[in-house]
């Protein structure tokens, strides 16, 4: 136990017992002096001795402090319960990994063990949690031999059982980083059985990391029916893992696919088909670049997502929406237009014009542009400071220099 | 034998990596934090060092920043570990100076091939 992960603890502890010994010196050692009676007053001592006040306020005060007290007891042991769960998991993982996984990943031998208590299946799905997050090849064609002879699975669904909301809640989360597509039924049974908005929304992360062409469209009818209001980044999540789980077997143009079929659906929530769309910017699917140009020019209030998608994917096509982006009179689309202008031939006179623009996120938006071509922007700075006029043009391009010229 | 330096602190896959490059011929050293590898690359100058990004108590690009800065240092190359769409990420590395990425999750194999490729030109 280690003195100085409890100082606040102890502090808090003594200046509490320093202001109840206080108070209750106070009120032992207080002389009341009648104070002049009002005839609008009822006075408490107009119903009970003074004597008999005095105790209550002590009795009271002390009653207080002791409850203080055990909390802050209480909070300590707690304190030191998690701290020493912690030591032990770190303890059982390095157990696992050397005399279990390393084990039979080398020799392909299964090893004899077998997990009894909570922290040694907490401790094991680490490991394995670990594992699949980082690795990928020949290695993982092993584990699902692991989890059958762990019963980690067994162990965790029959905890999503469980009437306590957190345990239930863990091990959804659990059984989902398995990314095992064999659960996918489970989970989809769930899903349909389930009222609670986040462990709802835990099994379609897990659906969305497993997930095939039938779990996209069920993802997405079940975002457009069974949610009212939605994180959009975490659904742009949700769109990422399927982008990168249908990659794995080749099928992302089953992706495009359902953004063609969604295209003409006016029944789809607009902030799922947002969050599609910047979904294929952030996993790179450049092949989703015409239904993005096609979503572009029908609806004004995709053009701001369609456009970052596009940059993002740092694409040529980029460039023929520029000019009508930078013009639109939506300031957030022309500041979106204005970071990606360095993709374009013409990007440099955009970046003039838009140092010149009205709002002051936009005259950013190009300063930062600015600021990532670097010293190749240095004599089209110099140019704008010399023979602009507009204080505020110049101001910022200073700020560019000032920058380019540190960083260089 | 040549010598990687491992600076991640995700337990599990520092171990898998060690017992794995160790197999291939290999010496191996360790760091979790920002602040020991950084004490680590000074005072072993490894061959070659594969930096997570994200690290408790120093960031693994201000890792590379002083290694780069340092002229003991500065010439060992660098392979970034970073998770899928952290582009932003990628492009800040070679800034600093990081010779090459991996994105997590990784082949083994893969990373074997480009740490030999690093060695072999730095040889």
């Amino acid at each position: 136990m280690k003195l100085k992960n409890y100082r606040a603890y102890w502090i808090g502890c003594f200046v509490m017992l320093v202001v109840t010994l206080f108070m209750l010196t106070a009120v032992l050692g207080a002389e009341v002096t009648e104070p002049e009676r009002s005839p609008y007053m009822v006075y408490l001592t107009d119903f009970i001795e003074k004597e008999i006040l005095k105790k209550i306020l002590f009795i009271s005060i002390l009653t207080l402090a002791v409850i203080s007290l055990i909390n802050w007891i209480v909070f300590i042991l707690h304190k030191i319960y998690i701290e020493k769960r912690k030591e032990k998991l770190k303890i059982l993982e390095d157990y696992f990994l050397e005399n279990v996984f390393l084990p039979f990943f080398s020799t392909q031998k299964l090893p004899q063990f077998q997990l009894k208590t909570s922290l040694e299946f907490e401790a094991f799905s680490n490991c394995i949690n670990s594992i699949i997050n980082n690795i990928t090849g020949n290695l993982l064609l092993l584990l699902p031999e692991l989890l059958k002879k762990s019963g980690l699975i067994e162990y965790y669904k029959k905890l999503s059982n469980s009437k306590n909301y957190l345990i239930k809640l863990e091990a959804y989360e659990r059984l989902g980083f398995l990314k095992s597509y064999e659960l996918k039924d489970f989970f989809i049974e769930k899903l349909e059985k389930e009222d609670d908005y986040y462990i709802k929304l835990q099994l379609l992360w897990n659906l969305s990391v497993i997930a095939d062409e039938d779990l996209l469209k069920t993802i997405i009818n079940t975002l457009n029916r069974d949610f009212e209001t939605l994180s959009l980044k975490f659904v742009e999540s949700l769109f990422f893992n399927i982008i990168n789980s249908l990659r794995s077997s080749a099928k992302e143009s089953e992706y495009i696919k359902t953004l063609e079929e969604i295209y003409r659906d006016t029944t789809i929530k607009q902030d799922i088909i947002k969050s599609m769309i910047e979904a294929c910017g952030d996993a790179h699917l450049y092949q989703a670049k015409d239904v993005i140009l096609k979503y572009y020019k029908t609806y004004n209030s995709l053009k701001t997502v369609c456009f970052r998608a596009l940059g993002k994917l740092n694409i040529p096509e980029v460039c023929e929406i520029l000019p009508d982006a930078f013009n639109d009179e939506s300031w957030v689309l022309r500041a979106t237009a204005v970071r990606y202008a360095y993709l374009c031939e013409n990007g440099l006179s955009i970046l003039e014009k838009a140092l010149h623009d009205l709002n002051f996120y936009v005259r950013k938006s190009a300063a930062m542009a600015l600021l990532n071509l670097g010293e190749g922007a240095l004599i089209f700075i110099q140019n704008m400071i010399n023979k602009t006029t507009d204080r505020y043009a110049k101001e910022i391009a200073e700020f560019v220099l000032r920058r380019i010229l540190k960083n260089a | 034998m040549k010598k990687i330096l491992i600076v991640e602190d995700d337990r599990a896959l520092v171990q898998i990596l060690e017992i794995f490059l160790k197999s291939k011929g290999y010496a191996v050293d360790k760091a979790f934090d920002g602040i020991e590898a950084v004490k680590k690359i000074n005072a072993t100058l490894p061959d070659i060092i594969l930096l997570d990004i994200n690290l408790p108590k120093m960031s693994g690009f201000e890792v590379a920043r002083k290694a780069k800065e340092n002229e003991k240092t500065k010439n060992i190359p660098i392979i970034m570990i970073t998770a899928l769409g952290q582009d932003e990420n990628i492009k800040r590395g070679y800034e600093i100076g990081c010779e090459d990425y991996i994105i997590k999750p990784f082949n083994l194999e893969q990373l074997t091939l480009k740490i030999a490729k690093f060695l072999s030109v730095r040889s």
